[in-house]
């Protein structure tokens, strides 16, 4: 079963894996500050839960690669922010902002990058790969 | 004696080349798995299947149909246990490692390849000035 496996796939799933984490950090980035959302309240920061498999030899190959499987919000406690002017703030004058933290999403930022290039890296070594087969058929 | 005297070289290499396809694609799942919560890199033991595959041996499913075909077979996939834990979602893919291996094994079927040319091309020469 292990041939029925191609490891552009397995970085394919990994390269949208890896877009979906830096689509959700550039949300999150640009929702640092937003106060209203539709379901009321400040903005969440947002995770994207991955899931993957290891590969064994009972694994089904529809099965390899990695995937988001689910984004979920964070539940650590909203920023409490004294503004007594903002038109959300409450009677004490506090406004709640998003508990996003710009040095978090950066940090994940840079290692979501750094793991899309890896899958890149496989990817062209794949496509070195095949060109290296192709050329025993040019003899 | 060396490890694999008396093997057909064509077939040697072919061999080769596959079982380095299987690696390539344990490697890319390794890689995109770099950020997996609880993932454990896997890695091949590659002389242990090359010697598997030319004795027909199915310890790694080469030539397998299917899944189920491999029960009772011995795993020749080594599951990573010396990696130190450097991340704290229990993920133990070291990025720099994996990458060093995937170049040492797109190397490794580079130079099958590039033999396998070599050999066919020695053949070729040869029947071309056979007159």
């Amino acid at each position: 079963m292990l041939e029925a496996i191609s490891p552009t796939e397995i970085a394919v799933s990994g390269l949208k894996a890896q877009r979906a984490r830096i689509n959700i950090i550039a949300n999150n980035l640009a929702n640092a500050l937003t106060t209203r959302t539709a379901r009321g309240g400040a903005f969440r920061r947002q995770m994207a839960i991955l899931r993957g498999n290891q590969i064994r030899p009972t694994t089904d190959p529809a099965r390899f690669g990695v995937k988001v499987t689910r984004v979920v919000s964070d539940p650590s406690p909203l920023r409490n922010v004294y503004d007594p002017g903002h038109p959300d703030a409450d009677a004490d004058g506090y406004v709640e902002y998003p508990n996003v933290d710009l040095s978090v999403e950066m940090v994940n930022l840079v290692s979501a990058q750094r793991a899309y290039d890896a899958n890149v890296a496989v990817i062209v070594s794949g496509k070195r790969m095949t060109q290296k087969a192709l050329e025993i058929i040019q003899v | 004696m060396p490890p694999f005297s008396g093997v057909e070289p064509v077939r040697l290499l072919a061999e080769a080349m596959h079982v380095a396809t299987i690696n390539q694609a344990l490697i890319a799942n390794n890689i995109a798995n770099a950020d997996t919560p609880n993932y454990n890199p896997v890695s091949l033991d590659f002389q242990a299947t090359l010697r598997a595959a030319l004795e027909g041996r199915d310890s790694i499913s080469l030539r397998r149909t299917h899944v189920r075909h491999l029960e009772g077979t011995r795993d020749l996939l080594e599951f990573e246990r010396l990696a130190i834990l450097s991340k704290n979602d229990y993920n133990k893919v070291d990025l720099d490692h994996e990458m060093t291996r995937l170049s040492e094994n797109t190397g490794r079927y580079t130079i099958y390849g590039s033999l396998l040319v070599k050999r066919f091309r020695a053949i070729k020469d040869m029947l071309t000035n056979i007159r």
